[in-house]
C-alpha cells in the first residue's frame, strides 16, 4: 500500500481542521479554509509523488472530497472534545442573547418549543459537556459543507496547478 | 467544428444553469432575513440556516451586513466572494463562449483579499465591510469562472478530445 497517496488530503485536511478551530485564524480566513486545503492537498500529492502529469478533474475531485471529509472530521472531533473538556461552547454562550433576541420579536409558542430544544442541548453541554444532538448537527453539517467546498477547492486547485505545470 | 460546438453548447447551458441554481439556493440561504422576514413560521429555518453556515463563517456580527437589523449568516467577505460567483454564474449563462484563462488573472483576483486580510490580521487597518465585500466580489467571480472553466475544459477535452484552442 502506497501511503503517500493518502497522506497529502490527511496530513491538509487536519491542517484545516485545526485552523477551524482556532477563533482569531477563522475569523479572518472564514470560508476559504478548506477549498485552500484542498488546494494543499493537491500540490502537496505532486511534490509527494513526483507527479509531472497534468491532474485528472476526477483525481482532483476525489482529493478535494476527502480532504473536506478529513477536515470536517478533525473539525467535529475537536469542537466536541474542546467542548466536553471545558463544559461550553460558542453555542452554550450565544444562546441568552439568542434567546433574548428572539423573545423581542414576540414570536408565540413556537419560539418556545424551539427554544426548548436548544435549551435542553445547552443544558446536557454545561452539565456533561457533551450533546448528542449538538455533536450529531455539527458532525452532518461539517461533512456536508467542508466536502462540498473542498471539491470546490480541488477543482479551482487543478485548473490552477495544471496552468502553472 | 460548429457542428461540433452547436452539439456541446446545450450541456454547458444546462451545466451553468444548475451552477447557478445551486448558488441561487446558496445565496438565498445566508441572505434569508433580507427576503423573509423573521416570524413565527421562519424561526426555526432561521435557526437551521444560521447553524448550516456557521460550518464556513464565524458570523460576527460586526463584520456582517446587515438588512433592516437583521444579519446575513456570514460576513461580508463570504457575502462578497458568493455574490460574486452568482454574478459570475448570471454572466455564465449569457456568455456561452469558452475562454482558457491565464493563470495571472487569478493571481490578480486573489491579490486584493490576500492585501485586504493581511492589514487587518497586521492591524494595518480596520475591517472594513465596503472593503472585505468588494474584494470578495472579485474574488468569487473570477474564482466562479476558473471552477467552470475547468469542468468544462474537461468535458471537451476528455469527451471530443479537442482542445479549447481550437474554439478560439
Amino acid at each position: 500500500m502506497n501511503s503517500n497517496k493518502y497522506l497529502p488530503f490527511l496530513v491538509c485536511g487536519f491542517g484545516a481542521a485545526v485552523l477551524t478551530t482556532v477563533p482569531y485564524i477563522k475569523s479572518f480566513t472564514c470560508c476559504l479554509i478548506v477549498p485552500a486545503a484542498a488546494f494543499g492537498a493537491l500540490y502537496l500529492n505532486l511534490r509527494v509523488n513526483n507527479i509531472s502529469t497534468p491532474i485528472d478533474i476526477k483525481k482532483a475531485i476525489l482529493y478535494g472530497f476527502l480532504t473536506g471529509l478529513t477536515a470536517a472530521f478533525f473539525s467535529s472531533a475537536f469542537e466536541i472534545l474542546i467542548t466536553y473538556i471545558t463544559h461550553t461552547n460558542d453555542f452554550v454562550e450565544s444562546l441568552p442573547q439568542t434567546e433574548s433576541l428572539m423573545r423581542s420579536l414576540e414570536l408565540g409558542s413556537l419560539l418556545d418549543q424551539t427554544m426548548g430544544l436548544l435549551n435542553n442541548m445547552s443544558k446536557d453541554i454545561l452539565a456533561t459537556g457533551f450533546s448528542l444532538l449538538y455533536a450529531f448537527t455539527i458532525t452532518f453539517s461539517n461533512l456536508i459543507i467542508d466536502s462540498i467546498f473542498g471539491i470546490i477547492g480541488g477543482v479551482i486547485g487543478m485548473s490552477v496547478i495544471n496552468k502553472r505545470t | 467544428m460548429n457542428n461540433l460546438f452547436r452539439h456541446i453548447i446545450p450541456h454547458f447551458l444546462l451545466l451553468r444553469i444548475i451552477f447557478f441554481l445551486l448558488i441561487l439556493i446558496w445565496v438565498f440561504g445566508f441572505s434569508l432575513p433580507f427576503f423573509i422576514p423573521i416570524d413565527q413560521q421562519t424561526i426555526i429555518l432561521y435557526q437551521f440556516f444560521h447553524k448550516i453556515y456557521s460550518g464556513v463563517c464565524h458570523q460576527l456580527e460586526y463584520k456582517s451586513i446587515s438588512v433592516f437589523g437583521y444579519y446575513f449568516h456570514v460576513c461580508a467577505r463570504c457575502s462578497g466572494i458568493y455574490i460574486g460567483a452568482f454574478i459570475g454564474s448570471i454572466i455564465s449563462l449569457f456568455y456561452l463562449k469558452q475562454k482558457h484563462l491565464k493563470i495571472k488573472y487569478f493571481y490578480i483576483a486573489a491579490f486584493p483579499i490576500i492585501i485586504d486580510v493581511l492589514f487587518q490580521s497586521l492591524n494595518i487597518s480596520e475591517y472594513i465591510k465596503l472593503s472585505a465585500f468588494l474584494t470578495g466580489i472579485i474574488f468569487g467571480f473570477t474564482v466562479f469562472i476558473f471552477f467552470i472553466s475547468a469542468i468544462e475544459n474537461y468535458f471537451i477535452v476528455h469527451k471530443t478530445n479537442y482542445s479549447l484552442n481550437e474554439f478560439k
